[in-house]
């Protein structure tokens, strides 16, 4: 098998040429037992030139000529040094260390550090973190697990999106999302999912393309926080870096085949408390009608036992409620995730190719989402001074039934909204009469089954990521690394409205293609050498370069003539566009050269600079000549590193070990392309708010234009962040508890942010450099052993805290104000100088003095007021607690996550109210409420309310109005139980007469509990914006979130 | 080996050549937008311009307004029913207020100065486009009373435009129609040409339409303004005004998908071509069944019992199976139809102010009436009333000459109520101007009296500091005494 894999890699690479000098052999034990360990890397020093120990601990290296030592490393122990003098064999004994002080992380451009060395905070979570209990996107393993990174799950569709914010959001425009890099290429997350308005009226939750990533062939992940980290990825890299390494093949594993399959099962978190009492009707009146309500305000159905009334189908029934009918619409979703990997390495190469199937079917009816991987690694020394590497990934994603989200379009799964007496099952049967027309729940609403039946979304997504890297060493002192790499891919959308949907009677369907491609060039030299045996210095000079291209292409299609036929000339009416803001047809390029000079004294002290010159395409004028514009941008950093405890040599039993770091950077960004022309665009369409009557061009034949909405600044100037960071690494008890503390601060200047402006200038917004905004805060990790037994129990806590204070320190002259991004009723998120991005919506009307509610004293209702500040939408601080038990082969961890504070409002919430759907509305019914509040009298004195609402229906028809945000407005604090995993992995002396070389089962679950939150009915983790709009903190008709739990199987052979 | 300081050096210049290579002049000239042009036709703007009045009269303000205004009435819908309660909703005001300045006048303002700048020079163009900008801030000016005219469309000189009042606003209107009228050249071949989809290029119709726009204004302005009288009886006696039903002012939506009247778009859409949005109100229909109006039948069709052209009372919603609803078809028939098209300004509405100025203004009660009778044939004729029928009809009214002043102004604007069904804009208005017919505030009203205006809405009031401080809905404005 080996043999054969090897003669794979070898057809598939140039055979190599190998000089060898001389040969070193030995053997490696521990220190503490003596017995042999079995694959610890021995490097010669200076090169790359290594092998692995064998079974017995047995290593034979030859080694070039002018090494002068040898490296021996493992994880969990010391690293030694070792001097080969003319020796040929060499024999070690490793000691335990718990502290992983020598810890190599990748940094940015994929450049490998020992940890010590770095002046900024890292952080780095290995294949198991990023597979345990997994969903289909990798992202949401992040939850929890790392210190300044919040991760934030859009809703519970299928495939759906995960956003990630490292730091807090630093922009006023931007989504905030993080540049993530796969081996090196940096590969496109998108969100995209259309503009503001398809994403709040009726969109689906498309997810981020970060789902394309496969967490099976993740070897191991590092999140780069701050500007100094990710300096020299430039513009691209302002919101910070998630790096990503995949597995390879290894000469000390040698041949392996693992196959890793899971099964789970997903159900709705957390579904709303609705009343069983009262059926639909006239909320005025309280007379039952199926025919103009969806509602629980009718009559209350133990009191009308003895009448029938007739159902959504006209039959006459006696009244019923079914308690059910909303929990039983979702199903169980099942996800079977089967990977299976093969990987094989000599001392001249390592090949990996991995295969997985993600298959999940989603608590939607008719939802799910497919996904499939191919990758492939291969890496090849040609000869002792040419290495070269290829890594591959082929990505089909697809998905059906992802549903419709927000308001204003037929296909909202109003699922919540049907009235308590209705039965799921006769709506489930009856979704058509005898003739085929769709049976509505009402005139008004279509059956949810219609939809789902007749109205799916899909999507087909084909992508290619991957890059080759050719590495030349001319001699010892440096390394030539040159790496291409590209990421392609090509996503076909399309949504069906049949002919009969309620709503959309002639039926329609909306067809995307999207088209994305990036070309990234890195090309760096590394020099490292020795001045003085205690000095070290390390230069790296590199040089990038960045294409972007996109396409983005939409046809409208509707007024269908034949039905349940969706090709183009079947439309009466086909609305092609592609000339969406910064999406149509866009390209980008970008240039950057960069310097990174690293000195080291003694091992304990590391300083390095940094330095990155940008040229970007976007802020080319063409009006103007290129040295007159503003394309071109530099930015440094500075960090150093010290480890106080190796300095003084006081390291010992207590403080075992002593890190502090600091790091000044500063980091430009430019726009979106098209930013600086003033342009017309051939019009598509006028807007209304009833978008199917929006009126199309060419209108009788003629064609129209408009100007651009948004004036453009012909002289924008890149954004500028300015940040310092302070931190410090303890380890103490000899590394059973570490500390990791972090301060940092980042001022973010010279936003380009589209503000807007009043319409009476005639356009909507302009572009401008404004607005300042700083993010600092606290981030600490802290892990603990309380327990600890050599060879076996040991009991882990591993604590993430971050707190980041935002603060918006100013917009522009004159403006007090920045709308980030809004939706529907008034509801938006702004920027305000002084205040983190906050939620803004109507208010109840309330005397300024005393605070009071204002009531109505002829209705006895409070009455809406201004629009107001609602709360932040960022939570003050969140922590992440995950407790790990193992023993022997047994394994045992659960995280639980907290996030404290924020807001969200939801419509949801809202609605259910507004309905008389909700167990709440149930209280006082019969009885008499009067709300506490004051009444203005004549002489404008306040006075006590002593005027009773008419009935509940108005109370709630008014408290739960959409235009006042605020009373459907929660605290969006909560404690979940995010992941819990329990494993056991069969020893080895088991297997030994199976050709199973390694075999865990485990019980997972995923999103398990919601242990505290304060906002009713809903999970208070969901947001409708997405990944591509700024702004969290509304929820509208969103997907449910979903409780996963399921099985896991891992097999090595 | 040891590190050596030559060898580095050349190899810096080796991957600096490599790499330099794609750093040349021109690499980064990719930043101009591939689906956007530099240039734009004035026609081009003119036809989006007026196509986004006619879409947004009809539609978003439209439907709002025949609600509030009680000229129609609405269906159960919520974003129907609200504003017959006054609650106007961001999306209605908002997108108004959007309408008008950002997406009409702004074009229109770029589409003047491109007519003016290019050569040679197009008037005609420009002075079209300055008739629609005219039509577009009066339209402003009516809903919201102050509105920026002065300093609006001028982001770089007034980026928080000031707002001028009522009168000024409706002064400077005035002005921006004369210099209209004086620009354009009848003989000349100019103009908007067959983008213009009101009158087909016919200049001369625009120089009518303009003239009688100013005179409409003129009458508005009237009450609080006494000194108008003159300029009105100027007006009178000698302007080229809308003569004929073949200068009616009107927006030719289609019968074809895509560019169907958008009321019309909603039942088709939304409620599968039966009407249960668009209804009769009480206060139409009980004046016209007062008045024993013909036009009732082509109007409203009955609710399905016997004797059931029933209006809706005020704040309240229409019911399928009670209420009389707007006339409808899938056709050429009712007034919602796929082809029904937007009326701007009608002969009829100039005959009928005429009427009012003449009675008013001229004392000549016999002139009045004359033109009153000429003014209820040009609108019943419209409706494709029979002569005899309008004969019949006319033949019932009492003569103004009979009546006194205050009954006289009365019935002529009952008559312009009447005629007013399909715009709201103007039924609104003549109401504030007149109170005539008398209506009821709404169930569940927020005010103490009839809508008078809309508050400004928050994308403007947010981002200008210059707003104005927010009015009562109530409150009436300049104009409305």
């Amino acid at each position: 098998m080996r043999r054969l894999l090897l003669y794979v890699v070898g057809m598939l690479m140039a055979v190599g040429f190998a000089q060898a000098q001389t040969t070193v052999s030995g053997r490696v034990t521990d220190a503490a037992t003596g017995e042999p360990i079995e694959g610890v890397t021995v490097l010669a020093e200076g090169t790359t030139t290594g092998v692995f120990t064998d079974a017995e601990g047995q290593y034979t290296l030859r080694v070039p000529a002018a090494t002068e030592s040898l490296m021996f490393s493992f994880l969990n122990y010391a690293r030694q040094t070792v001097p080969i003098a003319g020796q040929t064999t060499l024999n070690i004994a490793l000691e335990e260390d718990f502290m992983q002080l020598d810890e190599v992380v990748v940094t940015a451009i994929g450049i490998s550090r020992e940890k010590k060395a770095l002046g900024y905070a890292v952080a780095n979570l290995e294949n198991e973190e990023i597979t345990k209990a997994r969903s289909a996107n990798f992202v949401d393993a992040l939850a929890g697990k790392v210190a300044g990174v919040r991760v934030n799950n859009q809703s519970g569709t299928p495939g759906g999106g995960v956003k990630i914010l490292i730091r807090g959001a630093s922009s006023l425009s931007g989504t905030g999302q993080p540049l993530f890099i796969v081996d090196g290429m940096p590969i496109s997350n998108s969100g995209f999912n259309g503009t503001r308005s398809d994403i709040i009226s009726g969109g689906v939750d498309a997810g981020n393309r970060a789902i394309d990533i496969n967490p099976d062939d993740i070897e191991n992940l590092t999140v780069l926080k701050g500007a100094a980290a990710t300096a020299l990825y430039g513009a691209r890299a302002r919101d910070g870096a998630v790096v990503i390494t995949t597995k390879r093949g290894s000469q000390r594993r040698g041949a392996q085949i693992t196959l890793n399959s899971s099964i789970r099962f997903d159900n709705v978190l957390r579904l709303p408390n609705f009343q069983n009492e009262y059926a639909t009707g006239d909320r005025n009146t309280g007379e039952y009608d199926v025919v103009n309500f969806t509602n629980g305000w009718g009559p209350k159905i133990s009191e009308v036992q003895d009448q029938r009334f007739p159902n959504f189908l006209g039959d006459s029934v006696q009244l019923e409620a079914f308690p059910n009918n909303v929990a039983d619409f979702y199903e169980t979703g099942i996800t079977l995730i089967n990977s299976l990997s093969v990987a094989d390495g000599d001392e001249n190469g390592d090949f990996r190719l991995g295969y997985t199937n993600l298959n999940q079917t989603g608590t939607i009816p008719q939802s799910g989402f497919d996904r499939h991987n191919v990758s492939i690694n291969v890496g090849r020394r040609l000869s002792e001074k040419i290495s070269s590497r290829v890594t591959a990934n082929y990505v089909r994603s697809s998905s059906y039934g992802r549903p419709s989200q927000g308001s204003n379009n037929p296909n909202i799964l109003f699922i919540n909204n049907i009235p308590r007496t209705t039965d799921l099952a006769l709506l489930r049967n009856n979704v058509v009469d005898s003739l085929g027309n769709p049976i509505g729940l009402n005139p008004t609403s279509n059956n949810p089954f219609w939809i789902l039946e007749n109205n799916p979304f899909e999507n087909n997504l084909d992508r290619i990521f991957g890059a080759g890297e050719l590495t030349y060493s001319p001699v010892s002192w440096m390394d030539l690394t040159a790496r291409l790499g590209t990421d392609v891919y090509r996503d076909f959308r399309r949504r069906i409205t049949r002919k009969g949907t309620i709503g959309a009677a002639n039926g329609n369907f909306v067809t995307d293609n999207l088209y994305s491609r990036n070309l990234n060039l890195d090309v760096l030299a590394t020099i490292q050498e020795n001045i003085t045996p205690d000095i070290n210095f390390q230069l790296i000079l590199g040089y990038n370069l960045f294409e972007q291209e996109s396409r983005f292409e939409r046809w409208v299609s509707s007024d269908l003539a034949e039905d349940n036929l969706y090709s183009y000339a079947n439309a009466n009416q086909n609305a092609p566009s592609n000339q969406f803001i910064n999406t149509p047809e866009s390209r980008q390029r970008l240039i950057g050269v960069f310097g990174d000079l690293t000195l080291s004294y003694k091992d304990w002290l590391f300083l390095t600079v940094t330095g990155r010159n940008d040229w970007n395409s976007t802020l080319r004028n063409a009006n103007i000549p290129v040295s007159e514009d503003n394309i071109s941008y530099f930015f440094p950093s500075v960090n150093l590193s010290w480890a106080f405890t190796d300095a003084f040599d006081i390291g010992g039993k207590i403080l075992s070990f002593g890190k502090v770091r600091a790091n000044y950077a500063e980091v430009g960004s430019s726009v979106g392309p098209y930013r600086l022309d003033f342009t017309y665009l051939a019009s598509p369409d006028v807007f209304t708010q009833f978008q199917a009557a929006n009126n199309t061009f060419p209108f009788a034949g003629q064609t129209a234009f408009e100007v651009t909405g948004t004036l453009p600044e012909p002289n924008l100037v890149p954004q500028r962040q300015r940040s310092y960071e302070v931190g410090a690494e303890l380890a103490f008890f000899e590394g059973r508890v570490n500390l990791d503390v972090t301060y940092y601060n980042q001022l973010t200047e010279n936003q380009i942010v589209n503000l807007s402006t009043p319409p009476s200038t005639g356009f909507a917004a302009r572009t401008v450099n404004a607005g300042s905004i700083r993010n600092s805060g606290w981030e600490a990790m802290l892990s603990l052993d309380p327990v600890r037994i050599p060879n076996g129990f040991r009991w882990n806590v591993m604590a993430n805290f971050q707190r980041n204070v935002q603060i918006v320190e100013e917009l522009t002259e004159g403006l007090e104000e920045f709308t980030l991004t809004s939706g529907f009723s008034g509801i938006q998120i702004k920027a305000e100088p002084g205040q983190p991005f906050g939620l803004y919506g109507g208010t109840w009307l309330r005397d300024s003095a005393t605070g009071e509610l204002i009531i109505n004293p002829e209705t006895g209702l409070r009455q809406p007021g201004d629009q107001g500040r609602l709360g932040n939408i960022y939570p003050d601080f969140t922590l992440g607690i995950n407790n790990q038990f193992t023993y022997k082969g047994f394994l045992l961890s659960f995280l639980v996550d907290w996030r404290q504070g924020g807001t969200i409002f939801s419509s949801t919430v809202s609605s259910l109210r507004n309905a008389g759907l909700a167990d709440e509305t149930l209280a006082l019914r019969d009885g008499t409420f009067i709300e506490d509040g004051v009444n203005i009298d004549a002489d404008g004195n306040l006075v006590d309310n002593v005027t009773p609402v008419s009935n509940m229906s108005a109370f709630w028809s008014n408290y739960a109005q959409t235009s006042v945000a605020e009373a459907s407005t929660f605290d969006a604090t909560f404690v979940k139980l995010r992941e819990v995993r329990f494993g056991y992995t069969f020893p080895e002396a088991l297997l030994e007469s199976t050709p199973i070389r390694q075999l865990t089962l485990a019980v997972e679950g995923r999103n398990l509990w919601i242990m505290h939150s304060r906002v009713p009915h809903i999970d208070p983790e969901s947001n409708f914006f997405g990944t591509s709009l700024v702004g969290e903190g509304v929820e509208f008709q969103s997907v449910p979130s979903v409780r996963s739990v399921g099985f896991n199987l891992q097999l090595g052979f | 080996m040891k590190f050596d300081m030559k060898k580095l050096t050349i190899y810096m210049a080796v991957l600096i050549l490599l790499t330099g290579a794609a750093g040349c002049e021109g690499y980064f000239d990719i930043n101009e937008n591939p689906n956007r042009s530099t240039a734009a036709d004035p026609a081009f703007l003119f036809t989006y311009a007026i196509t986004d009045y006619a879409t947004n009269r009809s539609i978003d303000f439209g439907t709002s307004a025949i609600a509030f205004s009680q000229i129609q009435a609405p269906g159960t819908f919520g974003v129907f029913v609200n504003p017959a309660r006054y609650t106007i909703s961001t999306n209605i005001n908002g997108n108004t207020w959007n309408s008008l300045y950002s997406n009409q006048l702004v074009n229109l303002a770029e589409g003047i100065r491109i007519a003016e700048e290019q050569e040679p020079a197009d008037f005609n163009a420009s002075a079209q486009c300055k008739i629609v900008s005219a039509l577009s801030y009066y339209t402003a000016t009516m809903i919201w009373e102050d509105v920026p005219f002065s300093e609006a469309l001028q982001p770089s000189e007034f980026p928080q435009p000031n707002f001028d009042s009522q009168k000024d606003v409706l002064e400077s209107i005035i002005a921006l129609l004369d210099e209209a009228i004086a620009q354009i050249d009848v003989a000349s071949p100019q103009g908007i040409g067959s983008n213009d989809l009101i009158y087909e290029g016919d200049m001369s119709k625009w120089v009518r339409l303009a003239n009688s726009l100013k005179f409409r204004i003129l009458m508005v302005m009237a009450d609080a303004d006494p000194s108008k009288e003159e300029q009105i009886r100027a007006m009178l006696a000698n302007a080229d005004m809308v003569s004929s039903l073949d200068d009616n002012a009107l927006f030719p939506f289609q019968n074809q998908s895509g560019n169907y009247n958008p009321i019309w778009r909603i039942l088709d859409t939304y409620t599968g071509r039966d009407n249960q949005c668009y209804f009769a109100s009480e206060a139409t229909v009980n004046l016209m069944k007062e008045l024993d109006d013909p036009r009732i039948d082509v109007y409203f069709t009955p609710g399905p019992a016997a004797d059931s052209l029933i209006g809706v009372a005020p704040g309240g919603a229409g019911s399928i199976s009670t209420s009389a609803r707007m006339s409808w078809s899938a056709g050429d028939e009712g007034i919602v139809r796929p082809g029904q098209p937007e009326i701007f300004f009608t002969y009829a509405e100039q005959l009928l102010l005429e009427a009012e100025a003449t009675l008013r203004f001229e004392g000549d009660a016999a002139g009045a009436d004359q033109l009153y009778r000429d003014g209820i044939t040009a609108s019943m004729t419209y409706y494709g009333l029979e002569a005899e029928t309008i004969e019949a009809y006319l033949a019932t009214l009492a003569d103004l000459a009979t009546l006194s002043e205050a009954d006289a102004l009365e019935a002529i604007a009952q008559q312009q109520w009447i005629d007013f069904i399909e715009r709201p804009l103007e039924a609104w208005t003549n109401w504030r101007r007149t109170e005539v017919p008398a209506l009821e505030l709404p169930f569940n009203a927020p005010t103490t009296d009839i809508i008078r205006r809309f508050r400004y809405p928050t994308n403007e009031a947010n981002a200008n500091t210059n707003t104005p401080t927010q009015k009562q809905l109530d409150d009436k404005m300049w104009f409305d005494l």
